[in-house]
Formats: C-alpha cells, sequence, structure tokens
C-alpha cells in the first residue's frame, strides 16, 4: 500500500483529501505545517507528499527542498492557491513532480497521484 | 478566498461522486456550510473596505459613552483571552466619556486590535483607555514577537502580506487592520503601532466631537 503525506494548515482540506486518498486504498499520513511534515517524512519516508507552499513555520519550498535532497525517492505533489508562474517555476527548479493550483479538482488530483505513483 | 472556495469544490464533489453513509453526508454539507459563511466574511470586508476607499461609506455618529464601549468589548473578549491561557487587563482611567462617534464601528476597531493581539500574545494583552484633553487615546500591547521594524509601515496597508515575499504564512488575512485604519481616519483619529519595552503597542486616538466631524465632513466634501 502506497504510503502518502499530506501537508497543509487548513483542516477542511487535509479532511478532504484525507477521505479521498483512503478511499482509494492509500494509507494517508496528515501533517499541518511543514515541521510537523519533517517528523513523518524522517519516521514514514512517504512515496509521495501533497505540499501546500504557505504554511506558518517551515513553509513547502523548504519541504520539498529537503525531501529532494535527502529522499530523492519520494514524489512532491505541489497544492497551492499560489499560482503565478514564478511559484510554479520555483517548485518545479525543486524538484517537484507537479505543480497544482488550489481550488483543485478531486478527480485531477486522485488521477495524477495515480500517475505519479505507477 | 481561495481557502474556502478549494474546500466547498473538494466537499460538493465528494458528496456528488461518492456513496457517503447518512452521517459523512451531513458531516461534509456542514463543512460547506461553514466555509460558505467564512468566505462571504471575507467579501463583506473587501467590499466594506472598497467602501471606504471609494469615500461611499456612512458613519453613524452618535453621542457614545466610551467608558462603557471600551468596557463592553473588553468583556466580550474575555473568554478568547481565557481558553488561550492569556492575562488579560484592562485599564480604564475615566468613568464617562461622551465623544461622537460611530460605536459599531469603533468597537469593530477594538475587536479587531484585541483579537490581533489575542494571536500573537506570547503571555499577556493589556487594553489602556485614557483621555487627554476630551480625546481619547486606546491602548492595545501584547507581549508577542513583535512585528519586524521594517514591516510597520506596512501594515495597515490591505493585504499587506502580499508584498511579503516569504511564502511563510500569516495569520490573518491582512484585511483587518487596514479596515480599522480607514475607520479611525474617517473619524478624524490616528492609528499607529510600536514596540516599547518587549510590548507591541496599537494605540488609537479618537478626537473630540467637533475635530471629527470637522474631518469626516471634509474628507466626504473631497471624495
Amino acid at each position: 500500500m502506497n504510503k502518502i503525506l499530506i501537508v497543509d494548515d487548513e483542516p477542511n482540506i487535509l479532511l478532504s483529501l484525507e477521505f479521498l486518498f483512503k478511499k482509494e486504498g492509500y494509507q494517508v499520513l496528515i501533517a499541518r505545517d511543514g515541521e510537523e511534515a519533517f517528523e513523518i517524512i524522517e519516521n514514514e519516508i512517504p512515496e509521495l507528499i501533497i505540499l501546500d507552499v504557505m504554511m506558518p513555520k517551515v513553509d513547502g519550498f523548504q519541504v520539498c527542498s529537503h525531501v529532494k535532497s535527502h529522499y530523492p525517492g519520494t514524489r512532491v505533489i505541489f497544492l497551492t492557491a499560489k499560482s503565478k508562474m514564478k511559484d510554479m517555476q520555483k517548485g518545479l527548479e525543486m524538484g517537484a513532480d507537479l505543480f497544482l493550483t488550489k481550488p483543485f479538482s478531486t478527480k485531477e488530483i486522485i488521477a495524477q497521484v495515480k500517475r505519479i505513483l505507477n | 478566498m481561495k481557502t474556502p472556495i478549494t474546500s466547498i469544490r473538494a466537499f460538493s464533489e465528494i458528496l456528488l461522486d461518492e456513496n457517503l453513509d447518512e452521517v459523512n453526508k451531513r458531516r461534509f454539507l456542514q463543512i460547506i456550510i461553514d466555509e460558505t459563511g467564512r468566505m462571504s466574511r471575507l467579501i463583506d470586508q473587501v467590499l466594506d473596505l472598497e467602501r471606504f476607499d471609494s469615500g461611499k461609506q456612512k458613519l453613524n455618529m452618535t453621542k457614545t459613552d466610551l467608558a462603557a464601549l471600551v468596557k463592553e468589548t473588553a468583556e466580550s473578549m474575555e473568554q478568547v483571552f481565557g481558553e488561550k491561557g492569556l492575562q488579560f487587563q484592562l485599564k480604564l482611567s475615566f468613568e464617562r466619556l461622551e465623544i461622537m462617534v460611530d460605536p459599531d464601528r469603533i468597537r469593530q476597531v477594538l475587536l479587531n486590535l484585541l483579537s490581533n493581539a489575542s494571536k500573537f500574545a506570547a503571555s499577556k494583552v493589556i487594553l489602556t483607555a485614557m483621555e487627554n484633553e476630551g480625546d481619547l487615546i486606546l491602548e492595545v500591547q501584547d507581549d508577542g514577537k513583535g512585528i519586524p521594524e521594517k514591516e510597520i509601515p506596512h501594515i495597515f496597508d490591505k493585504f499587506y502580506q502580499a508584498k511579503n515575499q516569504t511564502s511563510l504564512k500569516p495569520i490573518g488575512r491582512g484585511l483587518g487592520l487596514a479596515i480599522s485604519k480607514k475607520i479611525v481616519d474617517y473619524h478624524g483619529g490616528t492609528v499607529n503601532a510600536s514596540r516599547e519595552n518587549g510590548m507591541t503597542i496599537f494605540r488609537v486616538l479618537l478626537p473630540k466631537q467637533l475635530k471629527a466631524y470637522l474631518n469626516l465632513n471634509s474628507k466626504i466634501a473631497h471624495e
């Protein structure tokens, strides 16, 4: 069973993604900010991380750069309200596999996760 | 604004696509309703600010006892401070002070400053109300980390966080203080922020009746 970590500081967004991916049969881990994400990544090494950018304490870009340098096998999808070209470029340059913007389509995010993990 | 829309869309799609039991159905519908309310409040703030910016906002100026208004507002926040384990102190240096203000709007300013303080304070918040030759001075102090000095000139700008190059999320959306400043401006008063003796201080000065009216009328006449 693939392990997915979802990192977002909005409880309702976490809840919706957790519900969707559990239903798809994934093992879902949750972090509410970058700091929590670091701990979980260290202990669980998820196959894929769905990552918000704007978060308190440690932001998504910092998490991505840490993941890509320590766990190159872990795939990263940015899921963020930031939709400027320069943010997307920054995310992709950091090695993220995909940059999705909020509000997202539930069907699309499921399809993209399946595609990236296969 | 995208945050509530994101939840509303996600849960609407889940409700549409998935076979949910009654409990989850109701739970997710409630989230949609709550997020709609949150979005509606955000839109209200944006519109409010726009009315102030365009000079279309009207104030309901009423002779108001500020001692009573400050006390009531402070009391309404006591629970919030209590829940956060913060010590809250009200220092009111007059028993009665009547000036012409829009009481709902001044309450809004005070609530905004107290609510910000409750988010940033480390252990205590102090609200001081003083009279200076008939003018009213309100100070909200908290012992939080404070605002970085270079940001102080921008904190009353709307969406000032957007100018911030960091991706670290600030608390709030940057509209509350912008609206508070507009309200105080409309009253012919001033609001500023400073850092003194380890405390972050927001200081509001509301002038006596006559000055307020003059400023308000000249403002409207010019806009």
